[in-house]
């Protein structure tokens, strides 16, 4: 097949004549033979003092190309001078194709050579490692999958319909809000120093001023390829004529619409065009939304009235010579304002449509609730009684705007100002202060996030709201290195109460946990920030705390995990902490008792272990004196000097002492000394002894100072326990209430 | 994606077809280049195939058809591959032939030395074994053979290791592979008659269908049959309405570009095709590939193939089928030239041409130069 190809202009020069660094280099890498499938026809120098290669290109092409690519073609590569701009290279066969091709630069006249686009970076960027070699490469490459249709990558945008910079035109309301009658588009201008930004005007947004609703015209293209790439059109002739191609008659579309709208005759016109654009020929459609703004400058007549002259509706008669060319169009690119579902996908995140109570906007909660909105998770109910005070900015999200106000009500403002549509609200309330008004606000939500850093309100949310939603509740250490979250299970079979408990038999013994608490007041809370914690800390578990808590929201499962930042390397180390299913023993006297299968498990083989002797400890739990509430989580196991025996067991109390002091300190007196546990050996009944009775009286005396009772855990055969609490006032007999509990079936 | 990749051998000829599932054929073994002579610019096959092999993590090919026992096809087989007959053929390093395809000649020749005597000895002990061997077509040598060896040739057909032209090759099947083999030659009514072979007469030629999705993609191999077998060939695929058998997109050129595989003259400047052959390259499809197993084309006339006026004849066919000609010893370029690769996909047959390198990636491909 013989194939013409268009001439080059300019004079033909030697390589040794040749001046461009990289059109020499160009030629010498093809001329040294090492490129078997390209040859240099001719050199040239142009009136610019730019340099071109004519090359002959053998590509590597099917049988049967998608595009017609030939199995030769001749490429012109010219190079700058001073090497300013990318190098041009132009497909010099007449009839090169230019339909469905992607990948052509755009504003080249149909006269001209195609002009191929090689590159999707800005030239600074692209002359740093371009070599002779890496641009032949890709223009190899790029014939060589243009003709099988796989230049464009599958992870690549679309290309885009129009090429020109465009004018902002930023819409709060969703598009198809335009097309509804009864809509009026109330739009404000911004003067930028980069040009005007058209934008939807809403409260809590800048203007410099605002115009007249104009008319909106829609249109919708039949599906295609996306491989056209207009040129900017100038004139409504010139984009009718882009669009008739794409199934858009535009001018009577806008002659139909200001037809109908005679009675307006002021404002502009805005065209709508959203283009059904194919991957390829079998993908689905993906929609593009390209508006211009219609105006007519020179006329006599301005405004819409103008507009419709100028496409022939001079009011009673038509004026079949105006064909829309004195209508002038400017290029305006729509930006929608974020919704949960575009925020989720900027975020490469999956949607999460999840309502969110959130307690608490200090420093970890302003953040996490930010965080988590950017990234689609938006609807927050936020609740905090306090005000926004110059020292919270050292570690908050909000700006020194918000100084003063109340940080629930900035906070929601906040967060609503990044949405389309408002989706937080504020609760400027107390937690403690009315439960039915969180009660009434915690039924309404998916999930309950406590990030108040305050061990009462977590507790508070746990045990004295009803709502089905499961609680989750993040905190940081008090050496702000650690944070720590924890979830409960979806169903709530898993309350964060004994999580919490969990979580200190975890402090008290996992050797990953040490130093934890350190830095915290043993009179205080555990949770309570140091006020020496810098931002990027905070920062850091804020981030972390969404990532939890989104993992978290989709799991469903109960969940306790310490971040622990390393403080020389900044490094992150995630330590899980093992759950057990939560067993509620019952209510013994005025003690509710809770336990948890993991440490009934623990004692279980510590009784196995010691068979046919018995053996025993001390029983450590987690106590919540307003609740009459103890969570059994933890143990001592048997000192060394201990007597274990198949019927007598005597807890010894080498070193226990020490262990106690350790652990109390480790928790910061999370964990407290409850009573003793022992074993009883096979056969035996899981009843107490007489012996074991009088255990308890001596327990109710060991513990009557310290205002809570004594428990007594006798651990059986087949994971029966015994559980018997002894208390004792001044001048009564001990009581002893017992209850015996049976392994829970598998 | 299916991918055949032809070497340079000077006039000799190895085919290596690799399945899209990962199966192996090889067409004819022929390792002529002279290690001693560093101008020599034929590949190193032995090398090529066992790296190939050893990127495949295999050591065996699924089936080896040797298309005729001249050394331009068979060279170095001793050498290379793994003979059951013979434990002095066995050992490392060898490759297994899981099963050989020889024409009904290569059983019943006499008078064979070196590499074609090998092969002759292992067919003949795979076929007295009954397994890993197709023997194409059953002249009356072979019956006598049969015969002579106590075997059942009637037996032998029903279980497809004998099998006639005009039948499908039972070890691969388009449901299973995507691709079929049938069997244009040797066959058995031109060596009834007596004992004399012609090799190249009695050569394999065989069109391999392959199938990607919907799409067909057809090369037909034709080892190095003069035109009177192409002619026969196409004589009786006509008369059998079988015309869809002759169709390819890839042309395995026979002989060499020898202007016998055309007509009966070389001619001036082009060599003139008998009406069948000339029928038979218009069967090719659009952009289809003629490769041509072949030393350099020569500018002037020589006695040895290749003939400049028979590729002057393939160049017309390129040319009217908007396709490709191209030499094994002229690819990439006559000074270097590499093996030919057409890779088969739903967009028919694609002939790769390299690239220019990218920075490190054949230098790092190959051991550094020694320094001091």
């Amino acid at each position: 097949m013989s194939s013409c190809y268009r001439v080059v202009e300019g004079t033909p020069i030697s390589l040794a004549e040749m001046g461009v660094a990289r059109a020499r280099d160009f030629a010498l890498l093809i001329e040294s033979g090492a490129t078997p499938h390209v040859r240099v026809i001719e050199c040239y120098r142009t009136e610019r003092d730019s340099e071109i290669v004519v090359v002959e290109v053998r590509p590597t092409i099917p049988q049967r190309p998608k595009i017609a690519i030939q199995r030769i073609e001749q490429i012109a590569i010219e190079f700058a001078a001073k090497d300013t701009f990318y190098p041009d290279i132009r497909a010099l066969r007449e009839g090169f194709p230019r339909e469905r091709v992607l990948h052509l630069h755009g504003g080249i006249p149909a006269d001209e050579a195609p002009s191929l686009c090689l590159f999707d970076e800005p030239w600074p960027d692209v002359r740093l490692r371009l070599t002779a070699n890496e641009l032949l490469y890709r223009l190899q490459n790029w014939l060589n999958d243009t003709a099988t249709g796989t230049l464009h990558r599958p992870d690549q945008p679309l290309e885009p319909a129009f090429l020109a910079k465009p004018i902002p035109l930023i819409l709060s309301s969703p598009v198809n809000r335009l097309l509804d009658p009864g809509f009026q588009l109330r739009l404000g201008l911004v003067n930028s120093p980069d040009g005007p930004v058209i934008m939807e005007r809403r409260g809590d947004r800048f203007f410099d001023g605002a115009a007249s609703p104009p008319l909106v015209v829609s249109v919708t293209s039949a599906p295609h390829e996306h491989s056209l790439i207009n040129t900017p059109p100038r004139d409504l002739r010139e984009l009718h004529k882009q669009l008739e191609p794409v199934g858009i008659d535009l001018l009577s579309e806008v002659q139909l619409k200001l037809f109908s709208h005679q009675g307006k005759k002021e404002g502009f016109l805005i065209l709508l065009i959203t283009l059904q654009r194919l991957r390829h020929a079998e993908a689905p459609p993906e929609l593009e939304l390209a508006a211009f703004l219609c105006t007519v400058e020179h006329g006599q007549t301005r405004g819409l009235e103008g507009i419709a002259r100028e496409v022939g509706l001079g009011g009673s008669q038509l004026l079949p010579e105006k064909d829309g060319s004195a209508v002038k169009v400017l290029y305006l690119s729509v930006h929608e304002e974020l919704t949960a579902q575009s925020a989720s996908r900027y975020s490469g995140n999956e949607l999460q449509d999840v309502s969110l109570l959130g307690i608490g906007a200090g420093a970890l909660g302003s953040q996490v609730v930010l965080n988590a909105a950017r990234g689609g998770l938006n609807r927050w109910t936020i609740i905090d009684d306090d005000v926004l005070l110059p020292h919270n900015l050292a570690r908050h999200a909000l700006s020194g705007h918000w100084i003063g106000q109340a940080k629930a009500e900035a906070l929601t403002a906040t967060v609503n100002s990044l949405f389309s549509t408002p989706t937080a609200v504020p609760e400027n309330s107390n937690v403690f202060a009315g439960p039915n008004k969180l009660t009434d606000l915690s039924a309404q939500v998916d999930a309950i996030v406590d990030l108040s850093a305050s061990v009462a309100v977590a507790r508070q949310i746990t045990c004295d709201l009803e709502s089905t939603a499961p609680r989750c509740s993040a905190f940081i250490s008090p050496s702000g290195n650690d944070l720590v979250f924890l979830g409960e299970a979806g169903d709530r079979s898993l309350r964060l109460d004994s999580i919490e408990a969990q979580y200190y038999r975890a402090v008290a013994s996992n050797e990953q946990l040490t130093g934890h608490l350190q830095g915290g007041s043993l009179l205080g809370s555990c949770r309570n920030v140091t006020s020496r914690v810098s931002q990027d800390l905070v920062g850091i578990h804020a981030a972390q705390t969404v990532r939890s808590l989104r993992r978290w929201l989709n799991s469903k499962n109960a969940t306790a995990i310490v971040l622990r930042s390393n403080e020389e390397n900044s490094a992150i180390a995630q330590i899980q902490i093992e759950l057990g299913a939560m067993v509620e023993v019952g209510v013994l006297g005025e003690w509710a008792i809770l336990t948890d299968q993991e440490f009934l498990t623990r004692l279980s083989h510590q009784r196995q272990e010691n068979l046919p002797n018995e053996t025993g400890g001390v029983l450590l739990a987690h106590v919540d004196a307003q609740r009459k509430t103890l969570y059994v989580c933890h143990h001592i196991p048997a000192p060394p000097d201990s007597q274990k025996q198949p019927v007598v067991y005597i807890r010894g109390c080498e070193g226990l002492t020490e262990e106690y002091g350790r652990i109390r300190q480790s928790t910061l007196n999370g964990l407290a000394y409850i009573g003793e546990w022992h074993s009883h050996p096979n056969g035996s009944a899981c009843q107490p002894s007489e012996e074991d009775l009088g255990a308890g009286l001596w327990l109710a005396e060991q513990t009557q100072p310290t205002s809570l009772p004594g428990l007594m855990l006798i651990v059986g055969e087949n994971g029966q326990t015994c559980w018997m609490l002894c208390h004792k006032s001044m001048e009564e007999n001990p009581i002893y209430h017992l209850f015996v509990m049976e392994a829970e079936a598998k | 994606m299916h991918k055949l990749t032809f070497y340079p051998l000077g006039n000799a000829e190895t085919l290596l077809i690799d399945l899209d599932n990962g199966r192996k054929i090889l067409v004819d073994y022929a390792d002529r280049r002279d290690p001693n002579n560093q101008y020599d610019l034929r590949c190193d096959l032995q090398k090529l195939l066992k790296d190939d092999l050893k990127a495949a993590k295999c050591d065996n090919y699924d089936a080896v058809a040797f298309t005729h026992l001249d050394d331009d096809h068979v060279c170095g087989a001793g050498n290379f591959f793994w003979f059951k007959h013979s434990p002095k053929y066995q050992g490392e390093g060898r490759i297994k032939m899981d099963e050989m395809w020889v024409p009904a000649a290569a059983i019943v020749e006499a008078n064979l030395d070196g590499d074609a005597l090998l092969i002759r000895s292992e067919a003949r002990h795979r076929l007295r074994q009954g397994k890993g061997i197709r023997v194409f077509s059953a002249p009356g040598t072979l019956a006598q053979w049969f015969k002579d060896e106590k075997l059942d040739l009637a037996d032998y057909r029903k279980r497809g290791i004998v099998l006639d032209a005009g039948k499908l090759v039972p070890t691969f099947t388009l449901d299973d592979d995507d691709v079929e083999f049938f069997i244009h030659s040797p066959f058995a009514s031109r060596t009834e008659d007596g004992t004399l072979h012609v090799r190249n007469i009695d050569a394999i030629v065989m069109q391999a269908v392959f199938q990607v999705g919907t799409e067909t993609t057809r090369c037909l191999i034709t080892a190095d049959v003069p035109y009177e077998q192409f002619d026969e060939i196409v004589r009786m695929t006509k008369y059998h309405k079988r015309e869809e058998r002759l169709e390819w997109d890839i042309m395995d050129i026979s002989h060499h570009t020898s202007y016998t595989a055309i007509g009966p003259e070389k001619g001036k400047t082009k060599t003139e095709p008998t009406d069948n052959v000339k029928w038979l390259f218009e069967q090719g499809q659009t952009g289809g590939h003629l490769v041509s197993s072949s030393d350099i084309i020569p500018t002037k006339d020589t006695t040895q193939p290749p003939h400049f006026q028979a590729a002057n004849y393939y160049r017309e066919v390129e040319t009217s089928i908007d396709g490709e000609f191209n030499v094994t010893m002229e690819f990439p370029s006559k000074t270097a030239p590499k093996p030919l690769v057409i890779e088969i996909d739903s967009r028919g047959a694609v002939l790769k041409r390299e690239s220019v390198v990218t920075v490190g990636g054949s230098t790092t491909s190959a051991p550094a130069h020694r320094v001091g």
